[in-house]
């Protein structure tokens, strides 16, 4: 297979496979805060999507305009979701079960609300960069392409720089380690696991912004995306962000691969089975994390 | 042949070493006491014993027949009991639920006979509620036979824990500090109800912090510290034991 | 045994399926009625999740490709090889139960969000088979004029008799020794294995025995529709059933089967919202669900009981217990 075949599989895997990354590392960020997996991670991706269609698309706001105004939104609405649903739930004590199924819940709650609000029908809109393809060799290569992986570069080396350097960044990892001595120190936990949830709305909502080029819009988009979703973040090791971006990668690469060079309408099948294979042997991931059990 | 007979059992968890090459035995109508100062390795000792971890090295057997790498339920079947040092009951149920827990091994019935409650599940029904009973009775917990557990004070949320044991019908129970926590009449309690399991012919292995009732209630006391064991024999000549008595008040002339 | 311990034994289940017995005789108009059937043919399903997560506290987002393993093996014996509804309605569950017991291997090893995701995988998987395979299944056309057992009124006693008798299965089990085994599980793994119950074994029995109840509604599902098509069986019924089963206090029968009832009924009881109908039955069952550990049958059933003298306890210290 020659290079550029290569180059070509890889920029298609990866410009999938990072906005798959974006939404792994949402969960990852919520079940270290939390220890709650997010179900909705793929929806809220989804709405971020329709979101910035309506803003950008629809009443023509300037493209950084709308992107900022999107994830902002979002972010504010993750913010709100925390205080004002799931952690009273946390302190409230209610079964970690009822929780997770809460999250599941929220999935129902945002397709039907994307069904109201934009309707059922495919909806796409692209990047101000245009839907002509470059010519690079014989690679082609789409505008939004690169557009969607230097995003994600710069918003991980962003988020690098937050978590270790800002005084921010060190609470929420602080909460994520030991909820309980936080607090005792002053922290005031219910604000940082809200923050937790903006970062990772806002981290969806990039996500749905990069993916419209690539895969229309529609309702149920939030299903689809969610468990390849679900795929990067169990096979890179959930609560690594390293792992989330690798295990998005992966994933990513690999739908190209099985759909160009086996059977297409398999790729998912085979992708399912690779995570499967994953959770019989290593569940923890590719950059492990801890699970362990005091007895 | 000892009962349990544990030989250069050494566990590790990546670097960490928990046991070290620890030689234990029970004989079969005794009650060895397991000592040592906290983190010293006791209550790993009892997980590998019941196979929730598997030994890094060494073994251990129980009748003469090798039981490490065995599943905890395999060893529970071969006849050995324990209790936790973290309660871990079924709080959502009854005590009288939680007991019956511990006579699962026993049953006969199979799905067909719940689905269709044949004569079979009826008997077996009838058999453990008997049993149940009497196991309560022992214990002294036919009184709050029906209390969900969560109710329970914590004193006799441990006393339900050894009736769970018990009706398993072990012939070794290992309990991991079983008076921890209990005030002085319920300690007392708990000595009697000991001593009675072991007349029962009842071995058991009583990992405990409470000095007298080990005093009282050992034949023998093994001490461990860091991961090794560092004495053994009856409690007078261990409490004369140089060795545990630095473990527990470290160097700096005290005696014990 | 007295009369009200008697009553108290089979609890409210029996009660309940007595009034949909009534309902034929009480001139419920045929699209209402449709809605109930669906309801109760989503019943075994959430039995199903009864016995898997109420009992076993495993929780699996799975049960929709377990519903369309039954309901296409039932289609595919009919259609396909021109067989006796009878027979489907035998071999349906065999397959959805052996599914089930694939699914149960790499599961039991499971926890939480890995559990859920490898459930959520399978059903997937078997969704786009039945996708793919248009031969076999009809893919994305469907599998059309499926014949009936029984139709119209037979039908829905016929399923009233089967959820009937599941609802009693369900019962027995989670009184027996095996349900207990299985609640042990639920809560505290360890101490199960230690206590003999043989944690893989078990587990694998919850997902056969919930797997058989899938199909078997699955079954139902053909024959009420006459048609299936890969659409119906996707992570949004999966994710239903679950909400179905934890407002209906997870592990509760009779729960569960009001609570099938009523979100299956309550889109159409919103239908004079018009658009924003979907909507608002999600926004409830948000709500119902954040609210959960004050509505639910268990409360009811405590505030019914207050009303009775409270227990003599057995000592002054279990006084300041027990409020």
């Amino acid at each position: 297979m020659g290079f550029e075949a290569i180059l070509q599989i890889l920029i298609q895997g990866l410009n999938m496979g990072l906005i798959y990354a974006l939404a792994a590392l949402g969960i990852s960020l919520i079940w270290n805060a939390t220890g709650l997996f997010n179900f909705a991670q793929g929806d809220l991706l989804t709405v971020g999507g329709y979101v910035m269609l309506s803003t950008f698309a629809h009443w023509a706001l300037p493209y950084p305009f709308a992107f900022l105004f999107t994830v902002a939104g979002m972010g504010l609405a993750g913010y709100l979701l925390s205080q004002g649903y799931f952690y009273p739930m946390f302190s409230q004590g209610l079964h970690p079960d009822v929780i997770v199924i809460g999250t599941i819940a929220l999935t129902v709650l945002v397709q039907n609300g994307i069904l109201l609000l934009w309707g059922p029908h495919a909806q796409r809109f692209t990047t101000p960069l245009g839907d002509s393809p470059v010519h690079v060799g014989h690679v082609i290569v789409m505008p939004y392409y690169l557009w969607n992986i230097a995003v994600v570069v710069v918003l991980v080396a962003l988020l690098q720089v937050f978590f270790k350097k800002s005084i921010l960044g060190i609470a929420m990892r602080a909460v994520a380690q030991r909820p309980v001595t936080a607090s005792l120190m002053g922290v005031r936990t219910d604000r940082l696991v809200a923050l937790t949830f903006l970062l990772a709305t806002g981290l969806a909502a990039v996500g749905g912004i990069l993916i419209a080029p690539v895969i229309p819009l529609v309702p149920e988009m939030g299903g689809l995306v969610a468990l390849k979703a679900f795929a990067a973040v169990l096979i890179g090791g959930l609560g690594s962000s390293a792992g989330a971006l690798v295990g998005g990668a992966i994933v990513g690469v690999a739908e190209v691969v099985f759909a160009t060079l086996v059977v297409s309408t398999y790729k998912d099948v085979f992708i399912f089975a690779i995570l499967i294979a994953f959770l019989l042997v290593r569940p923890r991931g590719i950059f492990s994390a801890e699970i362990s059990e005091k007895v | 042949m000892s009962l349990l007979a544990i030989t250069q059992l050494t566990k590790r968890f990546g670097g960490i070493v928990a046991v070290s090459q620890v030689d234990l035995n029970v004989e079969s109508g005794e009650i060895c006491g397991l000592i040592g100062p906290n983190g010293s390795g006791k209550t790993t000792l009892v997980n590998v014993v019941t196979g929730i971890y598997k030994p890094t090295a060494g073994g251990v057997t129980f009748e003469g027949r090798p039981i490490h790498g065995r599943t905890p339920h395999e060893i529970c079947v071969l006849g050995i009991g324990r209790t936790f040092q973290n309660i871990r009951l079924l709080l959502s149920l009854s005590v009288f639920d939680n007991v019956r827990l511990g006579g699962h091994i026993h049953t006969r019935s199979r799905l067909w006979d719940v689905l269709f409650q044949s004569g079979r599940f009826r008997r077996d029904e009838k058999e453990v509620a008997d049993r149940i009973n009497e196991v309560l009775d022992f214990t002294g917990l036919r009184p709050y036979r029906d209390e969900l557990t969560r109710n329970l004070p914590y004193g006799r949320r441990k006393v339900v824990e050894i009736a769970r044991a018990l009706m398993a019908q072990p012939k070794l129970l290992l309990l991991d500090e079983p008076a921890a926590g209990l005030n002085s009449s319920e300690k007392g309690n708990l000595m009697t109800l000991l001593s009675r399991v072991r007349d029962r012919g009842i071995s058991i292995l009583l990992i405990e912090h409470e000095m007298a009732m080990v005093e009282a209630l050992s034949n023998r006391v093994f001490v461990l510290n860091y991961g090794k064991k560092i004495s053994q024999g009856s409690f007078a000549e261990i409490q004369r034991d140089a060795a545990v008595v630095e473990a527990y008040l470290g160097t700096g002339g005290a005696h014990a | 045994m007295s009369k009200l311990a008697y009553l108290k034994r089979i609890g409210l289940a029996p009660g309940i399926l007595l009034v949909l017995a009534l309902v034929p005789f009480t001139g419920l108009p045929a699209y209402q009625f449709y809605v109930l059937e669906r309801g109760l043919q989503n019943v075994l399903v959430v039995l199903s999740l009864v016995i898997l997560l109420g009992y076993t506290g495993q929780l699996s987002l799975g049960q929709a490709g377990l519903v369309a393993v039954g309901a296409y093996t039932y289609g595919i014996v009919c259609v396909n090889y021109g067989l006796s509804p009878w027979l489907g309605l035998l071999l349906a569950p065999l397959a959805s139960g052996l599914v089930g017991l694939l699914l149960g291997f790499p599961s039991f090893k499971l926890k939480g969000p890995f559990l859920v995701v490898n459930t959520l995988a399978f059903s997937e998987i078997v969704r786009i088979l039945i996708l793919n395979n248009e031969r076999v299944t009809g893919g994305p056309f469907g599998l059309n004029r499926i014949p009936t057992i029984v139709s119209g009124r037979p039908l829905y006693y016929f399923m009233l008799v089967v959820v009937f008798l599941a609802a009693v299965a369900t019962l027995r089990l989670s009184r027996s020794h095996i349900g207990l085994a299985l609640k042990a599980i639920r809560e505290d793994e360890v101490a199960a294995e230690a206590m003999g119950v043989h944690v893989r074994n078990y587990k694998l029995l919850a997902f056969v025995i919930s797997s058989v109840l899938a199909g078997v509604s699955g079954v139902f599902f053909a024959n009420m529709a006459g048609y299936l098509n890969p659409d119906s069986f996707t992570v949004n019924e999966s994710s239903t059933y679950l909400l179905m089963v934890v407002l209906g206090g997870m592990d509760s029968v009779a729960g569960g089967i009001l609570s099938s009832l009523a979100v299956t009924s309550l889109p159409e009881a919103l239908r004079f919202m018009a658009r924003s109908r979907m909507l608002v039955y999600s926004l409830i069952l948000l709500l119902v669900l954040r609210y959960t550990n004050v509505l639910n049958l268990a409360n009811l059933k405590r505030i019914m009981r207050r009303r009775r003298p409270a227990p003599h306890a057995a000592t002054a210290e279990q006084d300041e217990v027990n409020p």
